[in-house]
Protein backbone atom coordinates (compact mmCIF):
# COMPACT_ATOMS: atom_id res chain seq x y z
CA UNK A 1 0.00 0.00 0.00
CA UNK A 2 1.89 3.02 -0.99
CA UNK A 3 -1.32 5.61 -0.06
CA UNK A 4 -1.61 6.16 3.41
CA UNK A 5 -3.61 9.38 2.98
CA UNK A 6 -6.50 9.92 -0.04
CA UNK A 7 -8.46 12.90 -0.24
CA UNK A 8 -11.35 13.72 -3.19
CA UNK A 9 -13.32 16.07 -3.96
CA UNK A 10 -12.99 17.23 -0.49
CA UNK A 11 -15.66 20.14 -0.06
CA UNK A 12 -16.34 22.86 2.83
CA UNK A 13 -18.57 25.94 3.18
CA UNK A 14 -19.04 28.19 6.97
CA UNK A 15 -22.41 29.36 6.16
CA UNK A 16 -22.50 30.83 2.37
CA UNK A 17 -18.97 31.27 2.42
CA UNK A 18 -16.79 28.68 0.58
CA UNK A 19 -13.51 27.80 2.38
CA UNK A 20 -12.56 24.63 0.36
CA UNK A 21 -13.17 23.11 -3.47
CA UNK A 22 -12.59 20.03 -4.72
CA UNK A 23 -9.35 19.29 -2.44
CA UNK A 24 -7.59 16.11 -3.50
CA UNK A 25 -4.45 14.88 -3.09
CA UNK A 26 -2.53 11.78 -1.89
CA UNK A 27 -0.19 11.33 1.01
CA UNK A 28 2.51 8.42 0.84
CA UNK A 29 4.52 6.56 4.04
CA UNK A 30 8.32 8.52 4.86
CA UNK A 31 7.49 11.58 3.14
CA UNK A 32 7.51 15.03 4.47
CA UNK A 33 4.50 17.29 2.94
CA UNK A 34 3.96 21.03 2.82
CA UNK A 35 1.17 22.27 2.81
CA UNK A 36 0.98 25.96 2.42
CA UNK A 37 -1.58 28.81 2.42
CA UNK A 38 -1.92 32.06 3.67
CA UNK A 39 -3.70 32.84 7.18
CA UNK A 40 -7.23 31.89 6.13
CA UNK A 41 -6.84 29.97 3.28
CA UNK A 42 -8.51 27.17 5.10
CA UNK A 43 -5.09 24.69 6.04
CA UNK A 44 -6.76 24.49 9.02
CA UNK A 45 -10.19 23.55 8.37
CA UNK A 46 -8.38 20.93 6.02
CA UNK A 47 -6.57 19.60 9.01
CA UNK A 48 -9.82 19.28 10.69
CA UNK A 49 -11.49 18.18 8.69
CA UNK A 50 -8.62 15.05 7.81
CA UNK A 51 -8.82 14.88 12.03
CA UNK A 52 -12.84 14.53 11.93
CA UNK A 53 -13.14 17.35 14.07
CA UNK A 54 -15.23 19.03 11.69
CA UNK A 55 -17.82 17.65 8.99
CA UNK A 56 -16.94 17.74 5.42
CA UNK A 57 -19.65 18.86 2.86
CA UNK A 58 -18.68 16.62 -0.17
CA UNK A 59 -15.54 14.11 -0.54
CA UNK A 60 -14.00 11.31 0.25
CA UNK A 61 -11.17 10.56 2.88
CA UNK A 62 -9.28 8.04 2.89
CA UNK A 63 -7.12 6.06 5.14
CA UNK A 64 -4.46 2.85 4.08
CA UNK A 65 -7.18 2.42 1.31
CA UNK A 66 -10.28 2.61 3.63
CA UNK A 67 -13.39 5.73 3.52
CA UNK A 68 -13.09 7.45 6.92
CA UNK A 69 -16.60 8.78 8.21
CA UNK A 70 -16.94 11.91 10.40
CA UNK A 71 -17.04 10.94 13.89
CA UNK A 72 -15.22 7.80 13.17
CA UNK A 73 -12.28 7.22 16.32
CA UNK A 74 -10.01 4.28 14.96
CA UNK A 75 -8.18 5.93 11.73
CA UNK A 76 -6.80 8.14 14.34
CA UNK A 77 -5.23 5.85 16.40
CA UNK A 78 -2.44 5.96 13.77
CA UNK A 79 -1.98 9.95 13.14
CA UNK A 80 -0.31 11.97 15.50
CA UNK A 81 -1.79 15.48 15.51
CA UNK A 82 -0.44 18.74 16.66
CA UNK A 83 -3.14 21.55 16.28
CA UNK A 84 -2.13 25.35 16.77
CA UNK A 85 -2.84 25.66 19.86
CA UNK A 86 -2.93 22.53 21.67
CA UNK A 87 -5.61 21.93 24.18
CA UNK A 88 -4.93 20.31 27.67
CA UNK A 89 -6.93 19.74 30.49
CA UNK A 90 -4.67 22.61 32.68
CA UNK A 91 -5.20 21.07 36.17
CA UNK A 92 -3.12 17.74 34.95
CA UNK A 93 0.34 17.18 35.34
CA UNK A 94 2.70 16.42 32.53
CA UNK A 95 2.95 13.11 33.02
CA UNK A 96 -0.37 12.62 34.48
CA UNK A 97 -1.60 14.18 30.99
CA UNK A 98 0.54 11.69 28.99
CA UNK A 99 -0.76 8.90 30.99
CA UNK A 100 -4.65 10.18 30.35
CA UNK A 101 -3.61 10.03 26.39
CA UNK A 102 -1.86 6.85 26.27
CA UNK A 103 -5.13 4.98 26.83
CA UNK A 104 -6.48 6.24 23.88
CA UNK A 105 -3.43 4.69 22.07
CA UNK A 106 -2.59 1.12 21.39
CA UNK A 107 0.64 1.77 20.32
CA UNK A 108 1.42 3.92 22.87
CA UNK A 109 4.91 4.01 24.26
CA UNK A 110 5.39 5.11 27.43
CA UNK A 111 9.29 5.12 27.91
CA UNK A 112 9.59 7.21 24.98
CA UNK A 113 7.19 9.68 26.43
CA UNK A 114 9.47 10.11 29.50
CA UNK A 115 12.41 10.13 27.16
CA UNK A 116 11.21 12.69 25.35
CA UNK A 117 9.77 14.59 28.22
CA UNK A 118 12.92 14.80 29.58
CA UNK A 119 15.18 15.71 26.09
CA UNK A 120 12.47 18.69 25.74
CA UNK A 121 13.48 19.90 29.23
CA UNK A 122 9.69 19.92 30.42
CA UNK A 123 8.85 19.12 34.17
CA UNK A 124 7.35 15.90 34.96
CA UNK A 125 5.38 17.16 37.35
CA UNK A 126 4.31 20.77 36.57
CA UNK A 127 0.86 21.46 36.11
CA UNK A 128 0.28 21.84 32.33
CA UNK A 129 -1.43 25.95 32.79
CA UNK A 130 2.34 26.63 34.56
CA UNK A 131 3.72 25.68 30.68
CA UNK A 132 4.59 28.46 28.24
CA UNK A 133 3.31 28.69 24.93
CA UNK A 134 6.41 26.62 23.74
CA UNK A 135 6.16 23.95 26.24
CA UNK A 136 2.69 23.55 25.50
CA UNK A 137 3.47 22.85 21.82
CA UNK A 138 6.05 20.50 23.13
CA UNK A 139 4.30 18.53 25.37
CA UNK A 140 1.97 17.92 22.17
CA UNK A 141 4.76 16.86 20.38
CA UNK A 142 5.73 14.19 22.89
CA UNK A 143 1.94 13.53 23.28
CA UNK A 144 1.96 12.54 19.06
CA UNK A 145 5.09 11.03 18.70
CA UNK A 146 4.83 8.17 21.86
CA UNK A 147 1.67 7.04 19.75
CA UNK A 148 4.20 6.06 17.01
CA UNK A 149 1.60 7.58 14.14
CA UNK A 150 2.12 6.53 10.70
CA UNK A 151 1.02 9.68 9.80
CA UNK A 152 2.20 12.73 11.66
CA UNK A 153 -0.23 16.25 11.14
CA UNK A 154 1.30 19.01 12.47
CA UNK A 155 -1.28 22.45 11.95
CA UNK A 156 1.43 25.33 12.37
CA UNK A 157 2.94 24.46 15.35
CA UNK A 158 6.15 26.84 15.32
CA UNK A 159 4.21 29.91 14.45
CA UNK A 160 4.89 32.53 17.83
CA UNK A 161 7.67 30.00 18.88
CA UNK A 162 11.57 32.10 18.90
CA UNK A 163 14.21 31.07 16.50
CA UNK A 164 15.73 28.15 18.49
CA UNK A 165 12.98 26.45 19.63
CA UNK A 166 11.37 26.31 15.76
CA UNK A 167 15.50 24.53 15.21
CA UNK A 168 14.60 22.39 18.04
CA UNK A 169 11.44 21.33 17.00
CA UNK A 170 12.52 20.61 13.84
CA UNK A 171 15.22 18.39 14.85
CA UNK A 172 12.86 16.38 17.16
CA UNK A 173 11.09 15.54 13.74
CA UNK A 174 13.83 14.88 11.81
CA UNK A 175 14.78 12.64 14.40
CA UNK A 176 11.12 11.20 14.54
CA UNK A 177 11.93 11.05 10.40
CA UNK A 178 14.95 9.15 10.64
CA UNK A 179 12.46 6.28 12.65
CA UNK A 180 11.15 5.25 9.74
CA UNK A 181 8.34 5.42 7.95
CA UNK A 182 6.62 8.73 9.55
CA UNK A 183 4.97 10.42 6.83
CA UNK A 184 4.42 14.53 7.98
CA UNK A 185 1.75 16.93 6.53
CA UNK A 186 3.15 19.92 7.70
CA UNK A 187 1.13 22.95 7.38
CA UNK A 188 2.20 26.48 7.63
CA UNK A 189 2.60 29.70 6.40
CA UNK A 190 6.33 30.11 7.88
CA UNK A 191 8.30 28.77 5.30
CA UNK A 192 11.86 29.16 6.37
CA UNK A 193 12.16 26.15 8.20
CA UNK A 194 10.14 23.71 6.01
CA UNK A 195 12.55 24.45 3.28
CA UNK A 196 15.18 22.13 4.47
CA UNK A 197 13.00 19.35 5.04
CA UNK A 198 10.04 19.17 2.73
CA UNK A 199 9.57 16.43 0.16
CA UNK A 200 6.35 17.42 -1.62
CA UNK A 201 4.54 20.81 -1.69
CA UNK A 202 0.85 21.83 -1.80
CA UNK A 203 -0.08 25.50 -1.91
CA UNK A 204 -3.66 26.54 -1.06
CA UNK A 205 -5.00 29.49 -2.30
CA UNK A 206 -9.26 30.41 -2.75
CA UNK A 207 -9.89 27.61 -1.92
CA UNK A 208 -7.91 25.30 -3.99
CA UNK A 209 -5.00 23.59 -4.42
CA UNK A 210 -3.07 25.68 -7.12
CA UNK A 211 0.55 23.53 -6.67
CA UNK A 212 0.50 19.74 -6.18
CA UNK A 213 4.71 19.04 -7.21
CA UNK A 214 7.42 17.47 -5.53
CA UNK A 215 10.19 20.39 -4.08
CA UNK A 216 12.60 19.22 -6.16
CA UNK A 217 10.97 19.84 -9.31
CA UNK A 218 9.53 22.88 -8.32
CA UNK A 219 13.20 24.57 -6.64
CA UNK A 220 15.04 23.91 -9.97
CA UNK A 221 11.76 24.84 -12.26
CA UNK A 222 11.00 28.22 -10.14
CA UNK A 223 13.63 30.83 -11.21
CA UNK A 224 13.86 34.51 -11.11
CA UNK A 225 14.93 36.91 -13.93
CA UNK A 226 16.00 40.34 -13.83
CA UNK A 227 16.07 42.00 -16.94
CA UNK A 228 17.13 45.66 -16.86
CA UNK A 229 16.77 48.05 -19.98
CA UNK A 230 19.00 51.20 -20.63
CA UNK A 231 16.04 53.41 -21.64
CA UNK A 232 12.76 53.27 -21.14
CA UNK A 233 11.49 49.64 -19.90
CA UNK A 234 8.74 48.53 -22.10
CA UNK A 235 5.45 48.52 -20.19
CA UNK A 236 4.66 44.95 -20.49
CA UNK A 237 6.37 41.80 -21.02
CA UNK A 238 5.19 38.76 -23.23
CA UNK A 239 6.82 36.02 -21.68
CA UNK A 240 5.32 32.94 -21.07
CA UNK A 241 4.51 30.96 -17.07
CA UNK A 242 5.36 34.08 -15.26
CA UNK A 243 3.59 33.63 -11.98
CA UNK A 244 5.03 36.96 -10.21
CA UNK A 245 6.41 40.44 -11.95
CA UNK A 246 7.38 44.14 -10.47
CA UNK A 247 8.96 46.82 -12.14
CA UNK A 248 11.71 47.99 -10.28
CA UNK A 249 13.14 51.39 -12.20
CA UNK A 250 14.22 50.59 -15.04
CA UNK A 251 14.13 46.74 -14.32
CA UNK A 252 12.22 43.78 -14.88
CA UNK A 253 11.93 41.00 -12.14
CA UNK A 254 9.80 38.52 -12.94
CA UNK A 255 9.18 35.05 -11.42
CA UNK A 256 8.66 31.68 -13.58
CA UNK A 257 7.30 29.01 -13.52
CA UNK A 258 7.96 26.55 -14.42
CA UNK A 259 11.23 27.00 -16.69
CA UNK A 260 11.37 26.09 -19.95
CA UNK A 261 13.96 26.45 -23.16
CA UNK A 262 10.76 28.76 -24.68
CA UNK A 263 10.86 31.15 -21.74
CA UNK A 264 14.16 31.54 -21.96
CA UNK A 265 13.92 31.71 -25.38
CA UNK A 266 11.59 34.83 -25.54
CA UNK A 267 13.76 36.26 -22.73
CA UNK A 268 16.95 36.28 -24.99
CA UNK A 269 14.45 37.72 -27.88
CA UNK A 270 14.00 40.57 -25.59
CA UNK A 271 17.57 41.82 -26.45
CA UNK A 272 17.63 43.69 -23.03
CA UNK A 273 20.99 45.11 -21.56
CA UNK A 274 20.84 43.18 -19.14
CA UNK A 275 19.58 39.52 -17.53
CA UNK A 276 20.28 38.02 -15.02
CA UNK A 277 18.80 34.73 -13.96
CA UNK A 278 18.55 33.28 -10.37
CA UNK A 279 17.26 30.91 -7.86
CA UNK A 280 14.38 31.27 -5.34
CA UNK A 281 13.72 30.01 -2.05
CA UNK A 282 10.84 28.72 -0.81
CA UNK A 283 9.66 31.84 0.74
CA UNK A 284 9.88 33.56 -2.51
CA UNK A 285 8.74 30.86 -4.40
CA UNK A 286 5.78 30.47 -2.23
CA UNK A 287 5.22 34.76 -2.48
CA UNK A 288 4.98 34.66 -5.93
CA UNK A 289 2.09 32.05 -6.24
CA UNK A 290 0.32 33.58 -3.34
CA UNK A 291 1.30 37.39 -4.27
CA UNK A 292 -1.59 39.29 -5.96
CA UNK A 293 -4.53 36.46 -3.54
CA UNK A 294 -4.10 39.64 -1.33
CA UNK B 1 32.47 16.44 10.22
CA UNK B 2 32.01 19.90 9.46
CA UNK B 3 29.36 19.83 6.41
CA UNK B 4 27.49 22.89 5.09
CA UNK B 5 24.21 23.08 3.13
CA UNK B 6 22.28 26.48 1.67
CA UNK B 7 18.87 26.21 1.24
CA UNK B 8 19.17 29.03 -1.40
CA UNK B 9 21.63 27.97 -4.35
CA UNK B 10 19.92 26.24 -7.20
CA UNK B 11 21.86 22.78 -6.03
CA UNK B 12 19.38 20.42 -4.32
CA UNK B 13 19.99 19.81 -0.91
CA UNK B 14 21.12 15.95 -1.70
CA UNK B 15 23.68 17.22 -4.17
CA UNK B 16 25.15 19.73 -1.55
CA UNK B 17 25.45 16.75 0.77
CA UNK B 18 27.56 14.95 -1.47
CA UNK B 19 29.60 17.40 -2.74
CA UNK B 20 30.55 18.31 0.96
CA UNK B 21 31.58 14.87 1.77
CA UNK B 22 33.53 14.55 -1.30
CA UNK B 23 35.05 17.68 -0.54
CA UNK B 24 36.26 16.64 3.09
CA UNK B 25 37.58 13.13 1.82
CA UNK B 26 39.85 15.22 -0.83
CA UNK B 27 40.96 17.57 1.94
CA UNK B 28 41.92 14.31 3.72
CA UNK B 29 39.18 15.57 6.67
CA UNK B 30 37.50 12.31 6.16
CA UNK B 31 40.05 9.40 5.64
CA UNK B 32 39.47 5.61 4.29
CA UNK B 33 38.03 3.47 6.39
CA UNK B 34 36.59 6.51 8.85
CA UNK B 35 33.28 6.08 9.62
CA UNK B 36 30.46 8.35 8.66
CA UNK B 37 28.08 10.00 10.89
CA UNK B 38 24.74 7.90 10.65
CA UNK B 39 21.94 9.13 8.21
CA UNK B 40 19.73 9.88 11.37
CA UNK B 41 22.79 12.06 13.60
CA UNK B 42 23.86 13.70 9.78
CA UNK B 43 20.12 14.60 9.15
CA UNK B 44 19.79 16.30 12.77
CA UNK B 45 23.50 17.86 12.63
CA UNK B 46 22.93 19.62 9.54
CA UNK B 47 18.46 20.08 9.87
CA UNK B 48 17.60 18.57 7.14
CA UNK B 49 15.10 15.48 5.90
CA UNK B 50 17.03 11.87 6.43
CA UNK B 51 15.71 10.82 3.12
CA UNK B 52 18.11 13.77 1.90
CA UNK B 53 21.25 12.29 3.52
CA UNK B 54 19.98 8.32 2.74
CA UNK B 55 19.74 9.65 -1.12
CA UNK B 56 23.71 11.28 -1.17
CA UNK B 57 24.80 8.17 0.60
CA UNK B 58 23.25 5.81 -1.68
CA UNK B 59 24.60 7.80 -4.37
CA UNK B 60 27.77 8.20 -3.23
CA UNK B 61 28.03 3.98 -2.73
CA UNK B 62 26.90 3.90 -6.34
CA UNK B 63 29.91 6.20 -7.14
CA UNK B 64 31.99 3.83 -4.96
CA UNK B 65 33.01 6.77 -2.55
CA UNK B 66 31.76 5.12 0.60
CA UNK B 67 30.70 1.50 1.40
CA UNK B 68 27.85 0.80 4.19
CA UNK B 69 28.05 -2.78 5.96
CA UNK B 70 24.48 -3.45 7.35
CA UNK B 71 24.24 -2.75 11.08
CA UNK B 72 27.89 -1.17 10.98
CA UNK B 73 27.20 2.11 9.24
CA UNK B 74 28.89 3.75 6.20
CA UNK B 75 32.44 4.72 5.67
CA UNK B 76 34.89 6.55 3.15
CA UNK B 77 35.89 3.63 0.83
CA UNK B 78 39.32 2.03 1.16
CA UNK B 79 40.51 2.86 -2.42
CA UNK B 80 43.60 4.89 -2.91
CA UNK B 81 42.84 8.74 -2.51
CA UNK B 82 44.01 9.28 -6.48
CA UNK B 83 40.41 7.71 -7.12
CA UNK B 84 37.96 10.46 -5.36
CA UNK B 85 40.43 13.03 -6.96
CA UNK B 86 39.68 11.62 -10.05
CA UNK B 87 35.69 11.34 -9.13
CA UNK B 88 36.29 15.09 -7.63
CA UNK B 89 37.57 16.20 -11.14
CA UNK B 90 34.63 14.58 -12.78
CA UNK B 91 32.19 16.65 -10.43
CA UNK B 92 33.93 19.91 -10.83
CA UNK B 93 34.04 19.40 -14.37
CA UNK B 94 30.22 18.29 -14.60
CA UNK B 95 29.55 21.39 -12.24
CA UNK B 96 31.61 23.80 -14.27
CA UNK B 97 29.96 22.33 -17.82
CA UNK B 98 26.27 22.92 -16.20
CA UNK B 99 27.77 26.57 -15.24
CA UNK B 100 29.02 27.75 -18.66
CA UNK B 101 25.98 25.71 -21.02
CA UNK B 102 23.61 28.12 -18.78
CA UNK B 103 25.94 31.48 -19.30
CA UNK B 104 26.07 30.42 -23.50
CA UNK B 105 22.42 29.28 -23.37
CA UNK B 106 22.43 33.56 -22.95
CA UNK B 107 24.33 33.73 -25.79
CA UNK B 108 27.56 34.80 -24.52
CA UNK B 109 30.85 33.99 -26.02
CA UNK B 110 34.03 32.48 -24.80
CA UNK B 111 34.94 35.77 -23.75
CA UNK B 112 32.22 36.57 -21.78
CA UNK B 113 32.25 33.28 -19.97
CA UNK B 114 35.50 33.81 -18.69
CA UNK B 115 35.47 37.71 -17.76
CA UNK B 116 31.98 35.87 -15.60
CA UNK B 117 34.08 33.67 -14.58
CA UNK B 118 36.90 36.05 -13.29
CA UNK B 119 34.46 38.31 -11.83
CA UNK B 120 32.88 35.54 -9.99
CA UNK B 121 36.63 34.64 -8.30
CA UNK B 122 37.00 38.00 -7.22
CA UNK B 123 33.59 38.75 -5.68
CA UNK B 124 34.06 35.37 -3.41
CA UNK B 125 37.85 36.14 -2.93
CA UNK B 126 36.18 39.86 -1.54
CA UNK B 127 33.39 38.44 0.18
CA UNK B 128 35.97 36.04 1.56
CA UNK B 129 38.27 38.56 3.10
CA UNK B 130 34.94 40.12 4.90
CA UNK B 131 34.57 37.41 7.05
CA UNK B 132 32.91 34.84 4.57
CA UNK B 133 29.52 36.38 5.20
CA UNK B 134 26.99 36.39 2.20
CA UNK B 135 24.26 35.31 5.33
Amino acid sequence: MSELLKVERLSKAFGRRSVLRDIGFTVEPAKVYGLLGCNGEGKTTLVRMLMGIIPRDAGVIAFKGRPVTYGEAEYKRAIGYVPEDPFFYGGMSVTGLLAFNGRFFPKWDPKKAEADVRRFGLDPSAKVRTLSRGQQLKLAVVAALAAEPELLILDDPTSGLDVPTRREFLRDIIGELARGGTAVLFATHLVHELERIVDHLFILRGGRIILDEPYDKVKSQAKRAVIGFTGQPPESLDIGNVIGRRRIGQDWELVIYPWSEAVNGSLLALNAARLEVEPLSLEDIFASFVQDAR
Amino acid sequence: MLIKVDTRGFMPLYEQVKAEIRRLATLGAVKPNDPLPSIRELAAEILVNPNTVARAYRELEQEGLITTQKGRGSFLSARRAQDSERALEAHLKRKMDETVREIKSFGRGPAEVMKLVEDSLRRLEDSGRKGGGNE
